[in-house]
C-alpha cells in the first residue's frame, strides 16, 4: 500500500506544535492564547496516531482518547476563567493582567 | 486470561478511592446546605477523609511492592510514603481554610471537594507505572488546582492569578505530552519500567545488534510496540540502542521536553515566571496547597520518572544527559530564588521565591542521584526534604490565612510588626517555620538541607573514585548551595525581626479560628519534632526509595505472560555472541 512516510506526519505535527507554542507566547488575546493550547494538544494527538500506526500498536490511540477527554475538561475550566477575568476587567487582553507585577 | 480487576488492585488504590469518595460526599453535603449556613464542618469532614486515606496507606505498608491494574500502577514503598505526605498537606490545608473563606465571603463546599480530588490525583500520579495513568492523574491534580487558584470569584487578583496559572499549566501539560509522544515514538511503549529496560540494554550488555535486540524484544511480547522498528527505512527513527550516543534525537528531545515540563510544575528557574504571581495571587490556603502538595507531587513523580524510565547511564551522563540540565536548573534556582526573595515587600511573594530556592536545593539532590554511576538511594534526601518543606510552607501560609480578616489582607512584612508579643504562640510557630526554611537547627529544615548536601558530597566521592568527569562541579554546587542558603537566612530572619522588634503600623487582629490553630500547631510541632528526632522519618524516606518497584538497578518487572525481563537480557547477551 502506498502511504506517506512517518517523517511527513512528524514534520506536520512538529510545525503545528511550534505554531501553537509561539501563538501562546506571542498573542495577547486570552481566547486566542487558549486556542493555541488546543492546537498544541492536537499536534500531540497527530504525533501519537502517526507513531501508533508506525509501531502497529494501539497504545498511542488510547492515549489520544485520554488527551481528547482532558482537553475538553481543560476547555471547560479555561473558558470559565476567561469569563471570570472578563467580569472584572471587561477585557480579555493578556497584557492588561498586570495587578500582580510588583 | 486473568480477571479484569483483582482485590489487590482495589486495595492498593484505597487512598485514592477514599479521597474521591470523600470528595463526592462533600459535594453531596453541599447540596443540602442553605445559603448563609456555615460550611466549616466540611473542613473536618475532609480532614477525616485525609486521615482515613493516610491510614489506609499506612495499612498497605505491609503489602509487598507490585504492579497492579495490568501494569498501570505501582503499589510500593514510594507510593505509600508520598501518599502520607500528600494527605498531611491536604488535611492541614483544609483546616486552615474555613475561617479564611468565611472572612472572604467564599465559604462554599466545592473548595474542600476540589482539594480532595486534587490530592487524589497526586496520589495516583506518584504511583503511576504508565505514562497514560501519569498524564490523567497529572491533569486531575492540575485542573482542580486551576479552579482553586481562582476560587475567590470576587477577587480581581485571584482571577488573574488563576488565569495565569491555568495558561502556564496548560502550556506545560502540552509540552509534557509532546515529550511523552516522542518517547513513545522512540521506544514503542508508554510503560515507564519497559522504557527504562529497553533503553538500558545497550549499556548493560555492551554492543548489541539492534535488529536482533528488537526481534528478541518482540518475541517477548511485553514490548511488542518496538516490533514495528525497521532498520531498512532509516528515517527519523534511528534507534541504535547498542552504542546509544547521538543517534537517538527523538528520545533525547522527548526526555528533555518531559523534564522541562516537570520542572515547570515545580517552578525551577528559568521556568518560574508564573510561580510568584500564582502563589501570591491565589487565596492563602490555596497558596499553601500549591506550594506544598502540588510541588511535592510534581517532585515525587519527577523522581519516579527519572528513576524508572530515564536512568540509563547514557541518558544521565551522556553529552545531552539530564544531569547537566538539573545541575544548571539547581544552580539558577538557588541563586535567583534567594536573591530575588530579598527584594520582596510582600511576605507571600517572599515565600514564593523562597520556594523556588527550595526547588533548587532539591534539584541538587536529584543531580547527585543521577551523577556518575547513579545511586537511587540518594533520592531519599529529596523525600525527606519534601516532608520538612511541606510542614514549614503550609504552616507559614496558614499563619497568613489565620491573620487575614475580610478586606484586611495580611501581605506585607510591616503587617506582621509586633505580632510576636500580641500572639505569643503564633509568633513562636512563625519563628519555627522561618528557622526551618532557613535551615537552622533544631528544626526539620536543617536536617533536610544537611541530607541534601550530604547526598551531593557522597555522589562527589563516588564520582572521584570512578573517575567521572566534572565531579568537582558537583562539589561546587554544594558550596554554592550552602552560600545561597546563608543569603536566604537574611529574609527569613527579616520576618522574625518584624514579629518581635518593630512597632505595629496598623492594627491586625487574628481571625481566631479553631481548626486553623490545630493545623498550624500540627505543622509547628512536626517541624520541631522532626528536627529533634529525625530517625523515623529518615528511615521512612529511605524505605520509600529502596522499596521503589521497577527500579533500574536490580528489581525487574515481571510480566504476566513471560519470563522476567532479566532473562531477556541474558538471552540477548547469549544471542550476540
Amino acid at each position: 500500500m502506498l502511504s506517506l512516510p512517518l517523517s511527513w506526519y512528524l514534520m506536520l505535527s512538529a510545525t503545528l506544535f511550534v505554531m501553537g507554542a509561539l501563538g501562546l507566547l506571542l498573542r495577547r488575546n486570552a481566547i486566542v492564547a487558549f486556542m493555541c493550547v488546543e492546537v498544541m494538544l492536537n499536534a500531540v494527538n497527530l504525533t501519537f496516531i502517526a507513531f501508533s500506526k508506525y509501531h502497529q500498536d494501539y497504545t498511542g490511540q488510547v492515549f489520544v482518547f485520554m488527551v481528547i477527554a482532558v482537553a475538553a475538561a481543560e476547555a471547560g475550566i479555561g473558558l470559565a476563567m476567561i469569563v471570570n477575568m472578563f467580569r472584572h476587567k471587561h477585557s480579555v487582553q493578556v497584557d492588561e493582567a498586570t495587578l500582580l507585577r510588583h | 486470561m486473568s480477571s479484569l480487576i483483582t482485590p489487590i488492585d482495589i486495595a492498593s488504590t484505597l487512598p485514592f478511592i477514599v479521597l474521591c469518595l470523600f470528595g463526592m460526599v462533600v459535594l453531596l453535603l453541599e447540596v443540602f446546605q442553605r445559603q448563609g449556613q456555615s460550611r466549616s464542618y466540611l473542613a473536618y469532614v475532609s480532614a477525616v477523609g485525609f486521615a482515613t486515606a493516610a491510614f489506609s496507606a499506612w495499612l498497605l505498608m505491609g503489602v509487598e511492592g507490585q504492579l497492579v491494574f495490568h501494569d498501570m500502577n505501582y503499589i510500593d514503598g514510594f507510593s505509600k510514603v508520598t501518599a502520607l505526605l500528600m494527605c498531611t498537606a491536604g488535611a492541614v490545608t483544609c483546616l486552615i481554610a474555613p475561617r479564611y473563606l468565611a472572612e472572604l465571603n467564599a465559604d462554599r463546599g466545592e473548595f474542600y471537594a476540589l482539594i480532595l480530588f486534587s490530592a487524589g490525583g497526586m496520589i495516583m500520579m506518584v504511583s503511576a507505572a504508565d505514562f497514560i495513568v501519569f498524564f490523567m492523574a497529572l491533569e486531575l491534580m492540575s485542573i482542580a488546582v486551576y479552579a482553586l487558584a481562582a476560587y475567590v470569584r470576587s477577587s480581581r487578583v485571584a482571577a488573574e492569578a488563576g488565569f495565569k496559572y491555568f495558561l502556564m499549566g496548560a502550556f506545560a501539560s502540552a509540552i509534557m505530552l509532546y515529550g511523552i509522544a516522542l518517547v513513545y515514538g522512540a521506544t514503542g511503549t508508554t510503560n515507564l519500567a519497559a522504557i527504562g529496560q529497553l533503553l538500558s540494554y545497550g549499556a548493560a550488555s555492551g554492543s548489541v545488534d539492534p535488529a536482533l535486540l528488537l526481534s528478541k524484544v518482540s518475541e517477548q511480547g511485553a514490548l511488542a510496540g518496538a516490533a514495528g522498528y525497521d532498520t531498512t527505512t532509516g528515517d527519523l527513527l534511528m534507534l541504535n540502542y547498542g552504542s546509544g550516543t547521538a543517534n537517538m534525537p527523538l528520545l533525547y528531545l522527548g526526555i528533555t521536553l518531559v523534564i522541562v515540563s516537570a520542572v515547570f510544575k515545580v517552578g525551577a528557574v528559568p521556568f518560574h515566571m508564573w510561580l510568584p504571581d500564582a502563589y501570591s495571587g491565589a487565596p492563602s490556603p490555596v497558596g499553601a496547597f500549591m506550594a506544598s502538595a502540588v510541588k511535592a507531587a510534581a517532585f515525587a513523580s519527577l523522581l519516579r520518572l527519572l528513576a524508572l524510565a530515564f536512568f540509563d547511564y547514557e541518558l544521565r551522563m551522556g553529552p545531552m544527559g539530564w544531569v547537566q540540565v538539573t545541575f544548571f536548573l539547581a544552580l539558577l534556582s538557588m541563586a535567583i530564588g534567594n536573591l530575588v526573595a530579598i527584594a520582596q515587600t510582600s511576605v507571600k511573594r517572599m515565600l514564593a521565591y523562597s520556594s523556588i530556592a527550595h526547588t533548587g536545593y532539591m534539584l541538587v539532590a536529584i543531580t547527585a542521584m543521577g551523577y556518575g554511576v547513579g545511586d537511587l538511594d540518594l533520592g531519599a534526601s529529596v523525600v525527606f526534604y519534601l516532608f520538612a518543606y511541606v510542614f514549614g510552607t503550609v504552616g507559614a501560609f496558614g499563619i497568613l490565612a489565620y491573620l487575614t480578616r475580610s478586606r484586611y489582607y495580611v501581605e506585607r512584612f510591616s503587617d506582621l510588626n509586633g505580632l510576636g508579643y500580641r500572639y505569643p504562640a503564633l509568633g513562636v510557630a512563625m519563628t519555627l517555620f522561618m528557622l526551618s526554611s532557613a535551615g537552622i537547627p533544631p528544626t526539620a529544615g536543617f536536617i533536610a538541607k544537611f541530607q541534601v548536601f550530604k547526598a551531593a558530597v557522597i555522589a562527589y566521592g563516588a564520582g572521584v573514585e570512578a573517575g567521572e568527569p566534572g565531579a568537582l562541579l558537583l562539589l561546587a554546587l554544594v558550596v554554592s548551595g550552602i552560600l545561597f542558603s546563608v543569603v536566604g537566612v537574611y529574609y527569613y530572619l527579616k520576618v522574625i525581626v518584624h514579629l518581635y522588634m518593630r512597632d505595629p503600623v496598623r492594627e491586625v487582629t487574628a481571625s481566631d479560628s479553631g481548626p486553623a490553630r490545630v493545623g498550624i500547631s500540627v505543622c509547628a510541632i512536626a517541624t520541631l519534632v522532626i528536627g529533634l528526632f529525625p530517625g523515623p522519618l529518615l528511615n521512612l524516606s529511605e524505605q520509600a526509595m529502596s522499596q521503589m518497584e521497577g527500579r533500574h538497578d536490580g528489581v525487574y518487572v515481571q510480566y504476566e505472560d513471560g519470563a522476567p525481563i532479566e532473562d531477556l537480557q541474558r538471552l540477548m547477551r547469549e544471542g550476540s555472541r
